[in-house]
């Protein structure tokens, strides 16, 4: 698919320029609201956690 | 032991149909039947008495020593899509003829190592494997892999082909966790200059952390273990445990990884098969199909029980796989608990925290009709790909000072992308650089 069709594609989905903006300038706040680092901790922990148990699980098949 | 088909004549070519006279009927073997002709192999040849690197250091460290010593050379196969003949490859060789070493380089499939060792029923066990993927378009979806290009000379013809090695595991040296070490150390290499060990040096390695059984013969590495070498390596160990209710995570740290080529080792519980009642089992995920949203269809892994790229079909729940463990093998289920990633230490900023900054960001770029993905990127893979796209500030953001690794949210289009929100890879706490907002002609 040509770039100049995309262009075409995102103009008829209503994708305008300013709206792309707009969304840049909500995603930018999420990056800034401390709430984000609260919940990125909180799931680095979960996510990354071995217990004692889960490391010394062995892999034997 | 001698094994079925070893050191037959040399510099002939075969027929597909005569391939079990040399990889015999191991279910490994079985499955590379099934691979080799879904990418169309018509023809082999066999090149005898082939010193494979990662065999003869095997040999040395644990088969010299046994009083039965099997003999110290492979025999390699070559694979070809093109319906070469006996007469036609020594005329390549004798003649130098440029044309049919052309179409003999174009047709080239890759190769697989056959060791002169044998499993429990006397076939021969499947070494250094090294095969063309499936292509990369399929319908209306496409497949991204985890591949390099690797050479291969055949009596000075050289040869190519991009993959991941894959070998099935020798339970003298090495078991599935092992195995699956091997075949990561592959592109580790090739991204973070650092050497390849054969499967006995990173059984060795790993188990400087004493296990719970005999190191040789290999009964199985611990996670622990495995961390060991990742370790060793000078690596780090990223782990991502599959939770309840978000295993879609588990396909975005595929995506994630994978897209920086980087090795993912997927952790296994298998149930309910007919060798163990519950057991785990370690493999590679080497590539994925995907649809134009991005969605991801299917999963391949590399698994030393099975073969290279193995189809994984995901059910409702994504991390509930099936494959030939279900299909051919017997097992009622099969789930993954954790990937394990083996990371350069200076990728600072863990999947956790960067994943919960995308799951926001993914949720506001889908409400405006887009599809979001997140994945891991060196800076000069990501400097190649901006500089083919127009957007605002080009020059100044090439010319600007990156980190070496960044983690990017792009919103994008049916593969088109829209806006990258660009995060310093090396931070400990998210950190946005940059935000590119795509250009395109009205």
């Amino acid at each position: 698919m040509g770039r100049a069709n995309i262009g075409k594609m995102a103009k008829s989905k209503e994708l305008k320029k300013e709206e792309i903006e707009k969304l840049a300038e909500e995603l930018d706040e999420i990056a800034k609201d401390p709430k984000m680092l609260e919940e990125a901790e909180e799931l680095h922990k979960k996510i990354s956690y071995l217990s004692p148990e889960d490391l010394l699980k062995r892999f034997t098949i | 032991m001698r094994i079925k088909g070893y050191g037959l004549p040399q510099m002939e070519v075969y027929t597909f149909d005569k391939l079990s006279d040399y990889l015999g009927k191991s279910k490994q073997a079985q499955y590379l039947f099934r691979y080799l002709g879904e990418i169309n192999a018509k023809t082999f040849f066999v090149e005898s008495n082939y010193v494979d690197k990662d065999f003869l250091i095997d040999y040395a460290k644990f088969y010299a020593r046994s009083f039965q010593a099997p003999p110290r050379f492979t025999e390699r196969i070559h694979f070809f899509s093109s319906d070469l003949t006996t007469e036609s490859f020594r005329i390549a060789v004798e003649e130098y003829n440029d044309n049919l070493i052309k179409s003999i380089r174009k047709s080239y499939l890759g190769f697989t190592v056959v060791k002169p060792i044998g499993n429990w029923y006397g076939d021969p066990l499947i070494g250094r494997t090294i095969l063309k993927t499936y292509p990369e378009e399929v319908e209306a979806d496409f497949r991204y892999f985890l591949t390099h290009t690797y050479a291969a000379s055949l009596y000075g013809i050289p040869l190519n082909v991009s993959s991941l090695p894959y070998q099935t595991q020798d339970m003298a040296v090495a078991a599935c966790a092992t195995t699956a070490l091997w075949i990561a150390l592959h592109p580790l290499s090739v991204l973070f200059a650092i050497p390849t060990y054969s499967p006995v040096e990173i059984t060795e390695k790993a188990v400087t952390y004493p296990g719970e059984q005999r190191n040789f013969p290999s009964s199985g590495l611990s996670i622990l273990q495995m961390i060991n070498f990742i370790n060793f390596l000078g690596l780090d160990t990223e782990n991502i445990n599959i939770l309840p209710g978000k295993e879609e995570m588990m396909l975005e740290a595929v995506k994630a990884y994978i897209k920086a080529q980087i090795p993912i080792i997927a952790c296994l519980e298998l149930e309910a098969g007919s060798e163990c009642d519950r057991c785990y089992h370690a493999v590679i995920v080497s590539g994925y199909r995907y649809d134009s949203s991005g969605s991801v269809k299917e999963l391949y892994i590399h698994d030393d029980q099975i073969g290279p790229y193995s189809r994984v079909k995901l059910g409702d729940n994504p991390a509930e796989w099936e494959n030939e463990w279900i299909t051919h093998y017997g097992f009622k289920k099969m789930v993954v608990e954790r990937l394990l990633v083996p990371v350069y230490p200076k990728i600072g900023l863990t999947f956790g925290r960067i994943h919960a900054v995308y799951l926001r960001e993914k949720d506001k770029i889908i409400s405006k009709g887009l599809n979001a993905e997140l994945f891991l990127s060196q800076v000069n893979a990501y400097k190649q790909h901006l500089l083919k796209h127009s957007f605002k500030g080009k020059v100044e953001t090439l010319t600007k000072s990156l980190p070496r690794f960044l983690w990017v949210i792009r919103g994008h289009y049916h593969g088109q992308p829209i806006l990258d929100n660009v995060y310093d890879g090396t931070a400990i706490f998210p950190q946005k650089l940059l935000t590119i907002i795509y250009q395109y002609p009205e």
